[in-house]
């Protein structure tokens, strides 16, 4: 993971492990503060504040000597987002070329035939 | 908790410290940012009880600098080691003998990530060498408080990654740390809070992914294009 030093580093903690978990990396346990913070160089009360606003989404849930665990059902919930995100941002990027939906419904048929 | 209410150091005609006021909670990481001579090294001094202010208070935990500190609070100096006649395993075990919360483990840790060749005389380690030693020195203790007064400076750019990593690992949670330095940009990410100094006054203080957020810029940024600049 990269840092951007220029962007508050809680926020992009929580982004990363959003990431590692629609992608299967961390399916249980999210690692605890102290090693997510040596592992990225930052200090570890902003790995915890990360994974308290995580906690808030109910995207985790901690419990004491047991350190942060994943919910079940967000791994689920994180990759139909992101997945939203992506069929956006394509949707929106060949709009931006001049096609129109009905033309975009038509490629991605095209896709569907191919394979 | 420190307590900084109206302080001033003056040296004759000039203010190192030109009246303060700050409030560092308990468990803070802080960096003191600055450039050399904005105060930061006296600022310490002072909490730590080196010198006295001019006017001011400074409370530690309800109690004056100096002697009634110094059982809870490590003061990492700038100036070289001065213990060059010893060898490195010789000076540890000498220093550690003045403080009870010594903590052997940390200790051996400490040894092991910066790779010091303990057996060696102090006089014929590398400089930068020299200064991880003196971070053992002041690290290896389970001080409540922990005064690092320019670990980076004259460390080579390639080892302040190694100093900022050994430091993150000493680190315990509810500790209090103050670390100043004018090398931001290797260190800033420690910072939980940053202090940037000018002048001997605070010209700003925040939290540092707040001040991110506000000036869409890190913390090298800010203290290079905002405010020396």
């Amino acid at each position: 993971m990269k840092i951007d030093k220029s962007k508050p580093i809680w926020r992009q903690i929580v982004q990363e492990i959003k990431e590692r978990i629609s992608r299967g990396e961390i399916v249980e346990n999210v690692p605890t503060v102290r090693a997510l913070a040596e592992e990225l160089g930052v200090n570890p009360n902003t790995v915890a504040r990360a994974y308290r606003e995580m906690e808030r989404e109910g995207i985790v849930e901690s419990w004491v000597g047991k350190g942060t665990w994943v919910k079940k059902k967000s791994r689920d919930k994180l990759k139909d987002k992101m997945v939203e995100e992506v069929v956006d941002s394509f949707v929106e990027s060949l709009t931006s070329m001049g096609l129109s939906k009905k033309e975009i419904k038509k490629l991605v048929r095209k896709i569907d035939d191919k394979n | 908790m420190i307590k900084i209410k109206n302080l001033v150091k003056r040296y004759n005609d000039i203010y190192a410290i030109n009246n303060i006021n700050l409030d560092i909670e308990d468990g803070s990481f802080i960096g003191l940012v600055g450039p050399n001579g904005s105060g930061k090294t006296t600022l310490l001094k002072l909490i730590f009880g080196y010198c006295r202010p001019t006017s001011g208070e400074i409370e530690v935990d309800g109690k004056h600098p100096g002697v009634e500190i110094k059982s809870t609070t490590a003061f990492y100096p700038e100036y070289d080691s001065t213990y060059h006649w010893m060898k490195a395993k010789d000076l540890i075990k000498w220093y550690s003998g003045f403080f009870p919360d010594w903590n052997k483990e940390k200790e051996k840790n400490l040894i092991d990530f910066f790779n010091i060749p303990t057996h060696r005389y102090v006089a014929h380690l590398s400089k930068g060498l020299r200064a991880k030693l003196k971070l053992v020195l002041t690290l290896s203790r389970d001080a409540k408080i922990f005064l690092l007064d320019e670990p980076l400076s004259g460390i080579d750019p390639a080892s302040r990654a190694n100093i900022t990593s050994g430091i993150l690992k000493a680190y315990r949670e509810g500790q209090t740390f103050i670390f100043s330095t004018h090398i931001v940009t290797d260190a800033e990410m420690l910072f939980e809070r940053t202090i940037f100094m000018k002048d001997g006054n605070v010209a700003i203080d925040g939290e540092s992914d707040a001040l991110r957020e506000k000036y869409g810029k890190s913390m090298d940024q800010i203290f290079k294009e905002d405010l020396y600049g």
